[in-house]
């Protein structure tokens, strides 16, 4: 009796029609290597991203890709090499400098804070745009009441763009882990970035919430002209949002170019199937 | 209360400017938006209405055009309604969650001129129809964003259109009072789909006065004024939420109030506090599986304390009294936690609640009445008193309302037949469907009921449904659904049996519920299929099968059931827009696991076409097992 349902469902997916342009080279790494101790996590790559482009980071388990966006956000500091960004050169990014100048970023294991509610989440990505003393907040009065009124507006436009009305007062802890996803990607608008790194925002969702979070990824980079940097290991979500992709593997470049190009570089195949060795 | 005089206000746009008029500070309904709730005042929606009203004049809408409306519930949906009937164009609501096809048969067949759209969502659906509308001129967006992708000449912003009516305004400000006292009682103000349980909806056409007369024939059995609230939950597009939203705030002044989503709903209507419900069965059975589902979470004491509460309660109301213990520790802080709290009236209607659901509410104090009514009769002219215990009927007709009950059996069983002065005036562009339901004025309802002893009527079911086993016996299929639906774990079911030697069920799990038990199971699961495969999965629900059948006489007791694959859904067709189960849908599209039901097979094999809610379709392909549910009933004993 017990029964295991065998299901399968096709569907023909189009690629959804793009509205927006790609402009200048908004940050740039050269020549970028990343050694911790004796391993080499990234060496020597050299990569930019345009202004309004949608661009992924792929590449096998230990590629480098985590290690790339935490390069390019500051958290790790390359031994060698220099980041670009919107045309200041610098030998390192610093995490308070990037958050300042509009890198918001996503984390592959959902950094929130489990026991505030979405709202509270939310607004901690406006923290840096709060200019009241803390005497000010706990009075809260004047400049301090203000702000918040306007930053709880500027948050409630998110939560409504992202649709988690429903879950605004709920605890993230509580929520399931697709939503969670969502508030963490609020979050970092929250922080009107200019970047917006997510790494590995589709990781461990199901069919229907791939979409959604694909079709939000599209909507934001649409809607407020966000340049978006993404880590995926789903090739069919790459392919189908992305304007160009990166392939590492061994901390190496391995390719760079439009999804079509790469998916036809032997390289990468290689890489993602394998060769038989004798 | 005393209403307005409805012989000089005798249209929808009259008793509006009326109201602006007279009481134009008052607040007229509410709309959470970004967490707030914003509050629209007479006055304000005259002004926006007017801007609407003279917009679409300025575009050549005039009388006897179709306009029609697709989005979700918001108060500007109802403004746009409104501004239409201004010009004396009739409007046509289409549900939110129509897709292509649907949408263009009815745009299609009543050649709308004008379309209001609340989104990209809702015009990406009206654009892909291409061609398919020579007479669509136009297409007002509410919301613009992701709408700078297009460049359709047919499209125009709500900010811009209101634009076209303020100046038109501002060049003559007597414009659009010629324009409302233009119209009259006579003139058609709706077309109202029908519910299309068997073919593609129809549309009735309701005119302003009948519109007018009938809601106040509704205030006189049920009534309320300015101090009352009411949450639109319900899909506008449904004759009810018509009556209740577009119609009788007008008249009684009833403040309306707009939840901020459809998942925030149920939270934001705790926030207002409603006084007046109408929700729809599904709803209340929803909202009683949540309460059960949050007391398996609960602990042992409070376990305990709800159980016997509920009890009590349920004994109570049964014997028409209420119960100090279960009131004073239960039933006060449930109601308030549901938002039930300053409820005067609750109704349900558009299908038939059952009787077990309705003792949990009335047990918790929620004066919850059946209603009974249909798009033709313009909605509801049936309603229970609310004074005496009764659990199965709809109560007795509104005033000046007639019925008969044609064709009775040795029950006093028969067909509907009603009309009373108010009532539609045919179908649109369908004389001979008017002709077939309308003979000699009286409608045919083809719903099966009998008037009991007190006058109240009774609806068993739809006639055509009513099923008769090759055995014999006669039984209703709706009825025994009914008590399937009240177990928390079971979502939908259809049940089978006309022309067979037995009955037997095809059961949809309710996902929420027995994913919540499977957990604290400790069952792993990942789809709905998989739970719903699963061997004590069905175990679980072969129990509830039990229940029920061990409240039924023999031969109609369930003798096989399996549990579907999916849930049944309205994208499919298996539901009306209203989710009434589609007969004829299920036995074509499950014919072969009904065949299996009946065979003696222990699986059933079935490949089928499934619709995404994004109009894409896909193939499943699904196996099922088959229970005997005499089996579990021997395991049992």
């Amino acid at each position: 009796m017990d029964a295991e349902t065998r299901t399968e469902v096709a569907v023909d997916a189009e690629r959804p029609g793009r509205a927006r342009a790609i402009g200048e080279v908004l940050l740039e790494v050269k020549d970028v290597t990343l050694r911790f101790g004796g391993v080499r996590a990234l060496s020597g790559v050299s990569f930019d991203i345009r202004r309004g482009e949608i661009r992924a980071i792929i590449g096998p388990n230990g590629a480098g890709k985590s290690s790339m966006l935490n390069v390019i956000n500051g958290f790790y500091q390359p031994q060698e090499g220099q980041i670009t960004f919107k045309g200041e050169v610098l030998r390192k990014m610093r995490p308070h400098f990037a958050a300042k100048n509009g890198i918001a970023r996503t984390f592959q294991n959902i950094a929130l804070f489990k026991g505030m509610s979405t709202l509270d989440n939310v607004m901690t990505g406006r923290m840096l745009k709060m200019h009241s003393t803390w005497f000010e907040q706990m009075l809260y009065m004047g400049r301090a009441k203000r702000e918040e009124i306007a930053h709880r507006r500027f948050c409630e436009g998110i939560i409504d763009f992202l649709e988690i009305q429903a879950h605004r007062h709920t605890p993230v802890g509580k929520l399931p882990y697709g939503l969670q996803k969502r508030v963490e990607l609020a979050r970092a608008l929250a922080a009107e970035p200019e970047i917006l790194l997510l790494d590995e925002p589709m990781a461990g969702m199901n069919v229907e919430e791939k979409e959604d979070m694909c079709r939000f990824v599209l909507d934001v980079n649409e809607a407020f002209n966000t340049t978006v940097a993404l880590i995926e290991h789903d090739m069919g979500v790459v392919m189908d949002i992305s304007d160009r992709v990166v392939v590492l593997d061994y901390g190496q470049l391995l390719a760079d170019g439009t999804p079509d190009e790469v998916k036809a570089n032997p390289e990468v195949i290689e890489a993602y199937l394998g060769v038989q060795h004798d | 209360m005393k209403l307005p005089d409805l012989e000089r206000f005798d249209t929808l746009p009259k008793l509006l400017a009326h109201n602006a008029r007279a009481h134009g500070g008052d607040v007229a309904m509410r709309e959470k938006d970004l967490g707030i709730w914003n509050e629209y005042s007479w006055a304000d929606i005259l002004q926006e209405v007017r801007a609407l009203a003279l917009g679409l004049a300025s575009i050549g809408v005039a009388k006897g055009d179709v306009v029609a409306l697709l989005g979700r519930n918001r108060p500007n949906w109802v403004w746009s309604e409104w501004a239409a009937q201004c010009v004396g164009a009739m409007t046509l609501g289409l549900y939110e969650d129509i897709l292509g096809d649907e949408a263009a048969y009815l745009l299609r067949y009543a050649d709308a001129k004008v379309v209001f759209c609340e989104d990209e969502e809702q015009v990406d659906k009206i654009l892909e129809l291409g061609d398919r509308l020579p007479h669509l001129a136009w297409i007002i967006y509410h919301d613009d964003r992701g709408m700078r992708k297009y460049h359709d000449p047919r499209l125009i912003g709500w900010d811009a259109f209101k634009q076209r009516g303020a100046e038109v305004h501002a060049d003559d400000p007597t414009r659009f009072t010629r324009e409302v006292e233009a119209v009259g009682a006579d003139d058609v103000a709706v077309l109202c789909t029908t519910s299309g349980t068997t073919a593609n909806p129809k549309l009735a056409m309701l005119p302003h006065g009948r519109f007018i007369r009938h809601c106040a024939r509704y205030l006189e059995r049920d009534p309320r004024g300015p101090d009352d609230d009411y949450v639109c939950m319900l899909p506008l597009p449904w004759i009810m939420e018509q009556i209740y939203v577009a119609a009788m705030p007008l008249i009684c002044r009833i403040r309306v109030s707009f939840p901020e989503s459809g998942e925030t709903a149920m939270h934001d209507m705790r926030e207002i506090g409603p006084t007046h419900l109408l929700l729809a069965p599904r709803v209340w059975e929803q909202t009683a599986a949540d309460v059960r589902a949050r007391i398996m979470d609960a602990s042992k004491a409070n376990q305990w304390l709800y159980r016997t509460a509920m009890a009590r309660g349920i004994e109570a109301v049964e014997a028409g009294r209420r119960d100090w213990f279960a009131d004073t520790f239960l039933f006060r802080a449930l109601k308030d936690r549901l938002g039930f709290r300053y409820v005067k009236s609750a109704a349900t209607g558009g299908a038939a609640l059952g009787p077990d659901t309705f003792k949990f509410f009335l047990a918790m104090g929620v004066p919850l009445r059946q209603l009974y009514g249909q798009t033709e009769l313009l909605g509801a002219y049936t309603l229970q008193q609310g004074d005496a215990i009764d659990f199965d009927s709809s109560g007795v007709p509104f005033e000046g309302v007639e019925l008969r009950i044609d064709n009775a059996d040795a029950n006093g069983v028969g067909e509907i037949v009603t009309r009373h002065p108010n009532m539609f005036e045919g179908y649109y562009r369908a004389p001979e469907a008017t002709a077939d339901t309308l003979r000699d004025g009286w409608m045919h309802t083809g719903d099966a009921g009998y008037l009991d002893a007190k006058g109240r009527l009774v609806i068993i079911d739809r006639l055509k449904d009513i099923a008769t086993t090759s055995t014999g016996d006669r039984f209703s299929p709706q009825y025994i659904e009914n008590k399937l639906k009240f177990s928390p774990y079971i979502g939908e079911c259809v049940v089978l049996g006309n022309g067979r030697p037995f009955v037997t069920a095809i059961l949809c799990i309710r996902f929420s519920m027995v994913a919540k038990w499977a957990e604290q199971k400790r069952i792993g699961f990942t789809t709905y299929a998989n739970l719903a495969a699963n061997g004590q999965t069905y175990d679980l629900l072969a129990r509830e099968v039990a229940t029920v059948n061990a409240s039924l006489p023999e031969a109609q007791r369930i003798k096989r059931f399996l549990l579907l694959f999916k849930e049944l859904d309205a994208d499919d067709g298996e539901l009306t827009r209203t989710r009434k189960v589609r007969r004829n849908v299920i036995d074509d599209r499950y014919g072969d696991l009904i065949g299996a039901l009946y065979d003696g097979s222990q699986r059933a094999l079935i490949e089928t076409e499934v619709t995404f809610e994004d109009g894409r379709k896909g193939t499943i392909k699904a196996d099922m097992a088959i229970r005997d549910s005499a089996r579990t009933e021997l395991e049992a004993a």
